[in-house]
């Protein structure tokens, strides 16, 4: 019997959406599928996750494709969004996709204190390095020298390193992957989902109309296998000196540790004063 | 009075901010954000104080633009959500303010307004943002926005805001100002079973959002709250009924900007509250907030001297109340508006009133400082001359 | 053997995206010659019997136009447990 669509489609997505909106080659498609495959592994209900997003291509994995309760914010502000729904609603997984113009730059204040709070929240930042919807501009994630729309004589400023800087801000779980390691992302992201604290899986993805022609890096393939030639793994790099990282993306899990996380606080504060009647 | 119940009933001597908050846990409030700004904070020090007593979160947010966008995001959760700022918090907020109006989200915010513009005077009250919160942010649409005057107003306005916020389906502004916070007076909370509450309608489970109308419904769509199974399609984009982004249908861009405009003005015989003294009165004083203090003193004193003023409070600014002004104003023959700034309401108070009669504008002497009754019973008796 | 399906009006093609045709480590995909609706040029399996059911085409496809029925008797493939196109 032919299958009549991707199970996860089948299973997870808004039957009258009829197409992907992304560019030919794009990575947020492997990305959105890391993300139910995840989902569909840990058999969780989707109904049970709230997934809200921001402004910006990969944004719209979950919003409007998926089939469940989906919040699309204004730009930059979909970690504070989410706040307050994980907030109210401490018993549901609360999800966060979209991309890295939306949570470094306009919304980095909101992912650095969510990360401080340790709010029980899965990320996923997708960082292509650019603004794509917008036609090419320069993120803070474009490297220095790149000529974009919008640094025609190449981008002058440095770029974020988003997952050293999350750790450092306190979340609980950090990992990296590229779109050329789907299956280790899915991975994360189940981890992320089952961590209680806060979880950030940075999904470094190629754009090739935007970025891949601005750093004449080229199409999805040639991406891809740049990804899969310059990813080093993090027990890996961490032996290695900066001259031989440069350029490198180093791939992995950032960090992974236990400490109070605020939701379930709240609900404990909750009975404590209850019973203080 | 037990800190754990929500009715604190009986009578008080506090200040405008505590009854505010009181009003909020009355009303249900179960979720609070807010950053702190003077003249406001003293809401949300309280807030968290109050609201764990009453097994509900407060979140001190790293600004206000996260004050707001965690307010909606736990409205969406099912909350009877806040939040607490003043004038430059209200700014920052502008377009998040637009998010909630246009996702047709049940949101308080309490702007405890103060001296601008910009940062100016912290302490100091000012009608700064009477405008702002209805045309702060960009496009067209409308909000509801109420006035009290005094601490026991911050109170009870403060729990009307919130049932219009359930039944409406909008953000819903109370706006004190900085005196009004900071003042203290009686107030008399009455008996829980004596305080009337709303809760919004929730959508039904349907097959697919297509099945259901979440949005655009100007007799209030119920609600598609999250965590239920809804499958709810949430977006400020521009939407149809089922909140399915279109950016291409014209058809669908009107209803979408006008639905939730007419939501509001089809039903603003319901919203919009005033006081209107001014039965046979030849000059009517309008006014709203802490400055009708004044008015309602200055009307006095004119009337003691024979002169015939009366007052039109407005307890609602916004939707603004057309009908109400353009009813006194046709039985008066001087319409005096009075309001701490520079004429926030005037022009639109002047639209609807200067076909049937005079109609001028009187700030106070000093900007900040409402205005002294014997001033305006000077200009009372100038306009007369 | 492994079924595959491909929905070539989901597709973006082998020449404008082509990630399938990269993932996969027996390169059984080719463009068609026929062009879909969008006007991309979709890939076909020529020798299908020699899929190994490794589904990197199928987890890799940002379209979800793939589907890779593995067959059940067929012993586990280790390219899983991996990166793609190691």
């Amino acid at each position: 019997m032919t299958a009549t669509a991707h199970p996860l489609r089948q299973k997870y997505t808004r039957s009258h959406i009829k197409r992907t909106t992304t560019c030919p080659g794009c990575g947020i498609g492997t990305v959105s599928q890391a993300i139910l495959r995840a989902i569909d592994e840990l058999q969780l209900d989707i109904d049970d996750f709230i997934f809200v997003s921001g402004i910006g291509c990969s944004a719209w994995i979950p919003s409007p494709f998926y089939n469940a309760d989906t919040l699309h914010t204004t730009h930059g502000r979909p970690i504070a969004f989410a706040t307050g729904v994980k907030l109210g609603l401490p018993d549901k997984h609360v999800m966060v996709v979209s991309g890295d113009g939306d949570l470094t730059a306009i919304g980095g204040n909101h992912l650095i204190h969510a990360a401080r709070r340790n709010i029980n929240l899965t990320v996923v930042l997708v960082n292509n390095g650019i603004y794509g919807m917008t036609g090419g501009q320069t993120a803070p994630t474009t490297p220095r020298g790149i000529k974009t729309v919008t640094s025609p004589y190449g981008a002058m400023e440095h770029d974020f390193d988003i997952s050293p800087m999350i750790v450092a801000a306190g979340a609980s779980y950090v990992a990296r992957w590229t779109t050329h390691h789907p299956r280790q992302m899915t991975r994360s992201i189940k981890k992320g989902i089952q961590k209680k604290g806060f979880a950030l899986i940075e999904a470094v993805s190629q754009c090739p109309v935007q970025y891949g022609r601005a750093s004449k890096l080229g199409g999805a393939v040639d991406m891809l296998k740049h990804y899969k030639e310059n990813s080093i793994r993090i027990n890996k790099a961490q032996k290695m000196d900066a001259a031989a990282l440069e350029g490198k993306i180093i791939v992995g899990e950032f960090i992974d540790r236990e400490k109070a996380e605020l939701s379930e606080q709240w609900l404990q504060l909750h009975c404590e004063v209850m019973e203080d009647r | 009075m037990s800190p754990n119940n929500r009715v604190q009933t009986g009578t008080h001597f506090e200040m405008g901010n505590w009854a505010c908050t009181e009003g909020a846990i009355a009303a249900g409030c179960n979720f609070a954000a807010g950053y702190p700004i003077t003249p406001a904070s003293e809401v949300a020090n309280l807030l968290a104080a109050r609201l764990p007593k009453v097994a509900s979160t407060f979140l001190q947010t790293e600004d206000e633009i996260s004050a707001i966008c965690s307010a909606v995001g736990a409205s969406w959760a099912g909350c009877k959500a806040m939040t607490v700022t003043s004038g430059p918090g209200i700014s920052l907020m502008q377009e998040n303010i637009g998010f909630a109006v246009a996702t047709e989200t049940p949101l308080v915010i309490v702007d405890v307004q103060r001296f601008g513009p910009s940062t100016g005077v912290p302490s100091v009250g000012l009608a700064g943002d009477i405008v702002q919160v209805a045309r702060g942010s960009h496009g067209d649409y409308q909000i509801i926005a109420l006035c009290p005057q005094s601490p026991q107003e911050m109170f009870d306005l403060t729990i009307r805001a919130f049932n219009l916020a359930e039944k409406y389906r909008v953000p819903v502004f109370v706006m004190a100002d900085g005196f009004m916070g900071h003042m203290r007076e009686q107030i008399v909370i009455p008996g829980k079973d004596q305080i009337q509450l709303k809760n919004r309608k929730i959508a039904e489970p349907a097959e697919t959002v297509l099945d259901r109308q979440d949005f655009l419904d100007v007799n209030v769509a119920p609600m598609p709250v999250f965590g239920r199974g809804l499958k709810a399609h949430v977006t400020s984009s521009c939407h149809d009924e089922h909140g399915m982004r279109n950016l291409t249908d014209p058809e669908v861009m009107h209803r979408y900007a006008m639905r939730p405009i007419e939501k509001i003005l089809s039903h603003r015989d319901d919203i919009v509250q005033v006081q209107d003294e001014c039965e046979a009165a030849t000059i009517a004083l309008v006014s709203c907030g802490t400055v009708s203090r004044s008015a309602r003193a200055a009307a006095r004193m004119a009337r003691a001297e024979g002169l015939n003023a009366g007052t039109l409070r407005l307890l609602t600014c916004w939707p603004f109340p057309d009908k109400e002004v353009r009813k006194v104003a046709e039985r008066a023959d001087h319409m005096l508006v009075l309001e701490n700034n520079t004429g926030q309401l005037y022009p639109y108070i002047k639209a609807e009133a200067a076909h049937a009669c005079r109609v001028s504008f009187l700030g106070p002497q000093i900007l900040g400082q409402i205005h002294d009754p014997r001033y305006i019973l000077d200009h009372i008796k100038e306009i007369i001359k | 053997m492994s079924k595959i399906t491909i929905f070539s009006e989901t597709c973006k093609g082998v020449d404008d995206c082509g990630i399938c045709a990269h993932v996969c480590p027996e390169q059984l995909f080719e463009a068609c010659k026929e062009m879909n609706e969008s006007g991309y040029f979709p890939p076909e399996i020529k020798h299908p019997d020699e899929c190994t059911g490794c589904l990197n085409c199928m987890i890799c496809c940002p379209d979800y136009a793939i589907v890779v029925e593995k067959d059940e008797d067929r012993p586990a493939n280790k390219q899983e447990d991996h990166d793609v196109a190691e």
